[in-house]
């Protein structure tokens, strides 16, 4: 009987606070947050992490941490070299790249080429997963919302079809392997295999068309996606094909939408503004005094790359053959300078330019690479008079108006022109490796000069280079995933 | 001496109030010579040992034993009921007084028969008794303090009527005048007074010191239990014992030495406090500190609310059974913490006060332990190592976006160098620099002598209805950096006894800390390192400028030039452009319920209510450096010569930082007790309840420019331009800028974090025949910790128990052994994941970053999904033995325990392309193993000079078992990881050094000890080797207690043995010298042959060139690796009681004064002088080190 009692009260204690304990429990902590509004949805791309491609670690309650850059583009470029002593302080697989060693990842290395891509993708997924069941919000801005991640996935592919698979060639991309396609969000994915390029660059293309109508006409902030740079990228994507037609009306639609920008949105006249920039006598840093990318005139979406890493710290030098291209009024030899600055010392005034600041690079869609591939588009189509006007126009911004327009005839002429003017405006940058890439193929305009000297030893680039090969942590997780050769 | 056990069965008075206590073991331990009576003494000897039989049954015995025959009436069996005794070996009279102490039975004993009769008849039988009339005496019993005592057994001496005190001491008995009455009671001495007539009795009685430990009353938190009902692993201290460490006013820091399996870790880096060896890695590590029954959110806050003195016992709970019934935060051991609470006065005496005070000088910290050089040496190596090639002038003044600094050492040979001076002029100045050295000015003008008082005020009293406990308190503490914390306590508990069956209790508490700080921001370099030249003031104490070690000074000029702002740094004049004030008030409401339901059930509701509130403010006036300072980075110089600078920032007004925390907590506990004892043979005892808790934390920081501290007001400036264009071209280069200073500060921060729990748990334990018990819990936590799945949190925590109690068989015979039990219990306890670190869902921070400005909050996912992640679980299995020989002169016990942690919750590496290169997950176990011994001794028990000692040791044995790092291990990654799979946590990794070659540089073997290695890319993550842990294996404590009449010594010797650490040795081997090194650095290779003499490497000035080379291999060679082993002297005490006589003329029940003195080092197992204490153990670098210190104090209770 008394145990009864003594039961009956306590489970009647147990029901009263448990019937009250779910409503009790569901007060949210503040500060974190699950992704539920459209609020927050739109938040997620309000990211400074994701303005720079870089491999972050985030972890709750700590400062996030850098795992790396996707930079081995700098270090493969053609348009720098390296001395054993400073290349010695890099990473290994840096090393590796710079002589375009088939394997440069060590067996468990973090490969941030692959790492930093997927890293961002999947913030785009949860957007494009999920934002359109949100309740709240008009269905406009979930579109647009979506728009913007479905074509930031687009991007984010095409920087890794780049990097891991072969430059397109119409004949071979449907057998030739690209990357896995990942469309959900889900950080416990396994067994990823590899889609075809032509799989691939149809769903780049997919993707960027069908989000283009949807994503915002104007553009608010240089490091949020609208039309411009929605242009912009389907046209990057179609000149890295070789599809220089299709490519040449994505740029013109991408020209003809740069009024609808909010901000400033012109190049840079550097025959002004570089003396602003340098500091005199101190040519070792650069034009440290130039705008950040975050606020420069000339970027249309922000993807900067930190090259740092690379260049201030004597990594890299510009190859005086690519030097040689400047003109001796041209302003931008003033990024470079051919002695060592402050933390080098042993191997002083080597026979090339560092370049020092700035020392982010804005890989994402900008005016300069904007105007160059919509003249090379159009010489490459037969409109030599607006490749000439268009190119001409930029060249009066790097140099002085008497050295800007370039005096050439044929057709041959004018493109080769328009590739030496990308060196120029590349160079040290890593941009040129995808050039390289996509000129491979090309039966006229292959520039690629494939050597890298190193103390005596000269390593020259085999074409199956062009493509890294598959980080060996990841073949090891994706067993199925066959490597590139 | 024979002694028996005697329970008080059927008779024992109802005390019910206190329903965990209804089965009081009792136990009666007298010289037989007290009862001697006159009749001719009986050779003859018994042994009985019966719980809950008739009297009958044991005159069966008895009748065996001894051949007497038993005469007596059946209704006087009835009267008896039924009784226990133990006896072994004693008098057949001296066994019948205790057999009928309690019993309305007397006898009358012949040759070969004993008559019983009943005792009320032989009260009136004038045969017996002459005509004296009989009285009813009333009575009281108190103890020293004058505090009642109950359940004190009371037995007339002639009669052998007897009677128990109540809860208010008082007692009845009949008796005659001139009889003798008798007064026993545990942990007392033994008492007899005469009766006198018409007097009412007042007895007190004195302390008896043997050892308590056999009736050790554990307080879980929820229920108070006999030690010998629970087969768990507990260590209870009371404040006897913690009363006079006054090494700290955290009472947690109090119990080290004296409860064994709890390390205690001063070196920085590893957890403070571990209880049982580490078992998680990246979630909770430390035991739960719970007060008066509730949690205390973290280990500062018993600090601040909790005086010392308050403290009436701590427990700590260390295996399953012990510790489950606080469910998933008990993995890590639960400390439990009990304030005292009032009892009533005496007649006489209304309220009972005390006081207890000390001051402890500590001193300022040693510089000379960090081996740092003086100037001379300074500057000899200074000389030695400038390079004008390796760091060109050009070079030194145009470091990238950074402010040049030529310290004076460098400038005068920058200057020779570059022509500027003579030889003869840099030696003058060199020699003039020579001349100075800070040590002195540190310790004058940057620090003070460290201070620690208390004060302590308590008072107790009440009635049967009310009573109370309270206590003032104050405390001083000036630490050695010129902070200053004056701290105010004050606690009132109070209990109503509204009706036997009703009972109230409540707690206020509330605390008060002011601290001031000696804000002397932006100095250079630290104590430690300082540059030994740079004076602080001159010869007559005025302060004087260290502008040079905060910029060139021809930078300087420039910059006050273009900027108009003066930038000189006097370091000692900054505090005086500096207010601040930090209050924190903290205060709780605990109260509790009680009402006796029915027999044996009692309901206990229990509720508290906790408010902290933390204020601190900070003001630089616009004269501090600081805002001088910050102001010439955001300032651009004047386009027109002779105009104004522009500046960015407001240029009048100074800083002015706030920090508002407020925390508030409250707990809700509806819980049953349970408490029966059936047929003398079964105990049972059921706690079942309910459980409510929540803990909000709100914060608010502030930061204010240009604010003007009389009037409250501010000047506004654009923080949206300058965080995100910032200000290009400006008069300074802030360091590490690429293009534009950007002011990154907040001017608001709000933090806010709510938890909220319920809890469901239940414990039960059982005991037969006080021989064999069973114990059982279980416990249900959920919450609403946010990105845990709920349906994961509905995981019982649960523990099983046994227990057998040898020493209480019938066959058990062994005269030298008093007490024999063996435990063992097995169980579970958890560790959730830590809020917002794995969840089902996708988990976002927010952020305001200027640059997103009109788009919205930025957000960033933090963690992702994860629907699979499963608590940390760690299972406890525990052997132990109590045991107490030799007539309780020696007891103790030994636990063996084996912990097991499984889903040990962490980072762990994740498939790139999903997104996630790591995810927060379960990833690998950790197994603990070891032993812990307690004993107590009483070595001397004299009537004047008495010696005890209790002696602890812990053996603790940790292996990381399986682990799934993270990241890929490295070489240097190993190095400098302390969790690796296959070896201890905390483990310690080494190169196997070599020496130097030929060049000075450092060489190592790889694993297979053969081949070498020079640079870090030689070697894998094989190579080093594990060289141990920096967590003590063997660690403990003795406290030895001495006595002599008045005087009472006391100390505490604390060890800590088979843990090693790093060396600190040489790390400076390139580069420019700007701050002060050790020593070490001139044992460096400097000629060829130097590596036949010495082990440390050469210094290169180019860093580049030092880069073909790795130091690490010496620095963090096997070489380097010590032995952290050492045993310190933790106090020795010295203490006076005065003489009652003399004090109590002035007012003193009790006045004694002590002294005492801390941290005598004793015995350490290195050669380089390195007090682990006072170091980080794994990093191999020193921290500041205090001398050991000294104590008075005064112990006081009034009249």
């Amino acid at each position: 009987m008394k145990f009864k009692i003594f039961n009956s009260i306590n489970i009647l204690i147990f029901l009263v606070v448990l019937s009250s304990c779910n409503k009790f429990l569901d007060v949210k902590p503040k500060g974190l947050d699950a992704v539920n509004t459209v609020d927050e949805y739109n938040g997620l791309f309000n990211n400074t992490n994701l303005y720079t491609f870089v491999n972050v670690r985030n972890i709750p309650g700590s400062l996030a941490s850098i795992l790396g850059y996707p930079g081995a583009a700098v270090v493969m470029s053609d348009d720098v070299f390296s001395s054993s002593a400073y290349l010695a302080t890099q990473p290994l697989y840096y090393q590796n790249a710079y002589q375009w060693k088939d394997d440069l990842f060590q067996a468990e290395d973090e490969s941030s080429e692959w790492g930093t891509f997927y890293a961002q993708n999947y913030i785009f997924n949860v957007v494009a997963n999920h934002v359109m069941e949100v309740p709240d919000g008009s269905l406009d801005v979930k579109k647009q919302l979506l728009a913007e991640a479905r074509a930031n996935r687009a991007y984010m592919h095409l920087m890794l079809v780049n990097y891991f698979a072969k430059p397109y060639s119409a004949a071979t991309a449907s057998v030739d392997l690209g990357v896995p396609i990942v469309t959900t969000a889900d950080a416990g994915g396994t067994g990823y295999n590899r889609a075809t390029v032509q799989e691939v660059y149809d769903f780049i293309i997919k993707e960027l068309k069908e989000s283009i109508p949807d994503l915002p006409v104007q553009t608010l902030n240089r490091a949020r996606l609208a039309q411009t740079g929605g242009y912009y990228l389907l046209g990057l994507t179609y000149f890295w094909k070789g599809d220089y037609a299709n490519a040449l009306v994505q740029l013109n639609n991408c020209k003809a939408s740069m009024p609808n920008f909010k901000l400033t949105l012109s190049l840079y006249n550097y025959n002004t503004a570089m003396p602003t920039w340098v500091t005199t006598g101190q040519p070792w840093v650069g034009a440290s005094k130039s705008p950040a990318q975050t606020v420069s005139n000339e970027n249309i979406y922000l993807k900067q790359m930190s090259i740092n890493w690379a260049t201030a710290r004597n990594t890299v030098y510009l190859k005086p053959s690519v030097y040689g291209l400047y003109t001796a009024n041209d302003q931008r030899k003033k990024f470079f300078y051919n002695n060592s600055t402050a933390n080098a010392i042993i191997a002083p005034g080597l026979p090339g330019q560092q370049r020092n600041s700035p020392t982010t690079y804005n890989w994402g869609p900008n005016l300069a690479d904007m105007y160059l591939m919509l003249a090379e588009c159009e010489a490459r189509t037969g409109d030599l008079t607006s490749a000439k006007a268009d190119l001409d126009f930029f060249r009066a911004s790097r140099m002085s108006a008497a050295e800007a327009p370039v005096v050439v005839t044929t057709q041959t002429a004018l493109v080769k022109s328009i590739l030496d003017e990308r060196l120029r405006e590349f160079a040290g940058t890593g941009w040129r490796w995808f050039d390289m890439r996509r000129l491979s193929k090309d039966p006229v305009y292959n520039n690629i000069d494939a050597t890298h000297p190193l103390e005596g030893t000269v390593y020259a680039l085999k074409t199956e280079r062009l493509t890294l090969k598959i980080p060996p942590a990841i073949l090891k997780l994706n067993p199925l995933m066959i490597d590139n050769n | 001496m024979n002694e028996c056990f005697m329970s008080a069965g059927k008779h024992k008075k109802d005390k019910s109030k206190f329903s965990f206590l209804v089965f009081k073991f009792t136990v009666i331990c007298f010289f037989l010579a007290l009862l001697q009576v006159s009749a001719k003494s009986f050779s003859q000897n018994v042994t009985l040992s019966m719980d809950g039989v008739s009297l009958q049954k044991i005159f069966n015995d008895i009748n065996r034993q001894t051949g007497r025959q038993f005469f007596f009436k059946d209704e006087l069996l009835n009267k008896a009921g039924k009784v226990s005794i133990h006896v072994k070996d004693m008098p057949l009279k001296d066994a019948l007084t205790i057999c009928f102490a309690t019993l309305p039975i007397t006898y009358v004993m012949t040759e070969n028969s004993i008559v019983l009769k009943d005792k009320s008849a032989v009260s009136e039988s004038p045969n017996l008794i002459d005509t004296l009339k009989i009285v009813s005496i009333k009575g009281k019993i108190v103890d020293t303090t004058g505090a009642p005592l109950d359940g004190v057994t009371v037995i007339v001496k002639e009669t052998r009527s007897a009677s128990v005190t109540d809860v208010d001491g008082t007692f009845k008995i009949d008796a005659y005048p001139g009889q003798t009455i008798l007064v026993f009671s545990i942990g007392f001495k033994n008492t007899q007074r005469k009766v006198e007539a018409n007097k009412q009795f007042i007895i007190t009685l004195s302390p008896e010191i043997v050892n308590l430990r056999a009736v050790e009353i554990v307080n879980t938190g929820y229920q108070k239990i006999t030690k010998e009902r629970s087969a768990g692993s507990f260590s209870t201290l009371t404040n006897e014992e913690i009363k006079n460490k006054t090494n700290s006013m955290n009472v947690v820091d109090r119990i080290e030495g004296m409860v064994p399996g709890v390390a205690v870790n001063y070196g920085s880096g590893n957890e403070k406090f571990l209880i049982r060896g580490l078992s998680s890695i990246q979630a909770a590590r430390s035991p739960l500190i719970v007060v008066d029954g509730v949690p205390m959110s973290d280990y500062n806050t018993v600090k601040t609310m909790i005086n010392p003195d308050d403290v009436e016992s701590i427990s700590v709970l260390r295996d399953a059974t012990a510790s489950s019934i606080w469910g998933s935060s008990a993995a890590n051991g639960v400390i439990v913490i009990t304030t005292k609470k009032g009892k009533p006065s005496s007649a006489n005496q209304k309220i009972r006060v005390k006081y207890n005070g000390f001051v402890s000088m500590k001193g300022i910290p040693e510089l000379d332990y960090y081996n740092m050089m003086n100037t001379g040496e300074f500057l000899t190596a200074s000389k030695k190592v400038f390079s004008n090639t390796d760091y060109p002038w050009a070079n030194a003044i145009n470091s990238v976006g950074a402010t040049p600094i030529i310290p004076p050492h460098e400038r005068i040979q920058y200057d020779l160098a570059r022509g500027i001076i003579s030889q003869a002029t840099a030696n003058a100045r060199f020699d003039s620099l020579g001349q100075y050295n800070n040590r002195d000015q540190i310790n004058k003008y940057l620090t003070q002598p460290s201070l620690l008082s208390n004060h302590s005020l308590s008072f107790e009293g009440g009635s049967n209805f009310h009573s109370y406990y309270g206590s003032l308190a104050y405390t001083l503490d000036q630490s050695d950096n010129k902070t200053n914390l004056n701290r105010y306590q004050m606690n009132l508990r109070q209990i109503f006894n509204f009706s036997p069956s009703i009972k109230f209790d409540l707690l206020t508490n509330v605390s008060y800390e002011k601290t001031s700080k000696y804000l002397l921001t932006g100095l250079p370099y630290s104590n430690s390192n300082y540059i030994p030249y740079a004076m602080f003031a001159d010869a007559t104490g005025n302060p004087l400028s260290q502008a040079y070690l905060k910029r060139l000074e021809e930078f300087r000029a420039t910059s006050e030039t273009a900027s108009k702002i003066n930038l000189d740094y006097i370091p000692l004049s900054e505090p005086d452009k500096t207010l601040n004030d930090q209050i924190n008030m903290t205060s709780r409401i605990n109260a509790g319920l009680s009402i006796k339901l029915l027999k044996g059930l009692t309901y206990e509701g229990r509720a508290q209510y906790q408010r902290g509130s933390f204020e601190n403010y900070e003001y630089y006036n616009q004269d501090a450096y600081k805002v001088r300072d910050e102001l010439a980075y955001f300032t651009k110089a004047a386009t027109i010569v002779g105009s104004n600078p522009t500046y960015y920032l407001p240029s009048k007004g100074g800083h002015y930082s706030t920090q508002n925390n407020t925390t508030t907590s409250w707990t809700l506990r509806n819980q049953l007790n349970y408490d029966r004892v059936f047929n003398q043979k079964h105990q049972l005892n059921i706690i079942a309840g309910t459980e409510v808790r929540d803990e909000l934390t709100k914060s608010v920081q502030t930061y204010r420019r240009g604010y003007d501290y009389q009037t409250l007001t501010y000047s506004l400036y654009n923080e949206d331009s300058l965080a995100v264009l910032g200000v290009t071209n400006p008069v300074n280069y802030l360091t590490g800028r690429t293009t534009n200073n950007l002011l990154t500060s907040k001017p608001v921060t709000y933090l806010e974090s709510e938890r909220r729990f319920v809890s469901g748990y239940s414990n039960a334990a059982y005991t037969f025949d006080r021989r064999y018990t069973l114990n059982g819990s279980i416990r249900y936590d959920q919450s609403n910790l946010f990105g845990t799945n709920k349906s994961l949190q509905y995981k019982p925590i649960w523990s099983l128990g046994a227990g057998w109690n040898v020493s209480k068989e019938k066959f058990f015979n062994v005269d030298k052994i008093n007490n024999l039990n063996f435990r063992f219990t097995y169980g579970l306890a958890g560790n959730a994941p830590n809020p917002g670190y794995a969840g089902p869902f996708d988990i976002v921070s927010a952020s305001n970053v200027a640059y997103f400005s009109g788009m919205g909050l930025g957000y960033t996912i933090l963690v992702p999904r994860n629907d699979n992640i499963r608590w940390e679980r760690t299972a406890t299995t525990n052997a132990g033995i109590d045991f107490a020989i030799l007539n309780n002169r020696i007891s103790g016990t030994v636990d063996v325990y084996k912990k097991l942690t499984t889903d040990l919750l962490g980072y762990q590496p994740a498939d790139p392309t999903s997104g996630w290169s790591y995810t927060y997950n379960n990833l690998g176990d950790i197994e603990n193993k070891g032993i812990e011994i307690q004993l107590t001794t009483n070595n001397i028990v004299g009537k004047n000079f008495r010696w005890s000692t209790n002696f602890t040791l812990a053996y603790n044995k940790n292996k990381i078992t399986n682990l799934k790092p993270a990241s890929v291990l490295t070489t240097s990654g190993k190095i400098n990881s302390t969790f690796v799979e296959g070896y201890s946590a905390y483990g310690l990794f080494a190169y196997q050094y070599q020496g130097l070659d030929a060049n000075g540089n450092p060489y190592a073997f790889k694993t297979n000890g053969k081949d070498t290695a020079r640079l870090l890319g030689d070697l894998t993550a094989n190579d080093p080797l594990f060289a141990g842990t920096t967590q003590p294996l063997w660690f403990g404590g003795i406290t030895n207690n001495l006595s002599y009449k008045q005087f009472s010594l006391s100390f505490l010797i604390v060890y800590n043995f088979g843990n090693v650490m790093r060396r600190d040795v040489n790390q400076y081997y390139t580069g420019r010298l700007s701050t002060n090194i050790p020593v070490y650095f001139n044992d460096r290779w400097q000629v060829a042959g130097d590596e036949l003499k010495t082990n440390v490497p050469k210094y290169i000035g180019n860093t580049a060139l030092n880069s073909q080379r790795y130091v690490n291999l010496y620095t963090q060679g096997n070489t380097n690796i010590e032995s952290a082993s050492y045993a310190k002297l933790r106090d020795i005490t010295l203490s006076y009681q005065l003489p009652q006589k003399s004090i109590s003329r002035l007012g003193f029940n009790e006045f004694s004064i002590y002294t005492q003195v801390n941290n005598l080092m004793l015995w350490k197992n290195n050669n380089y002088d390195i007090d682990p204490e006072y170091y980080s153990l794994s990093a191999g670098t020193r921290t500041s080190k205090m001398p050991p210190f000294f104590t008075i104090g005064v112990r006081t209770s009034f009249k």
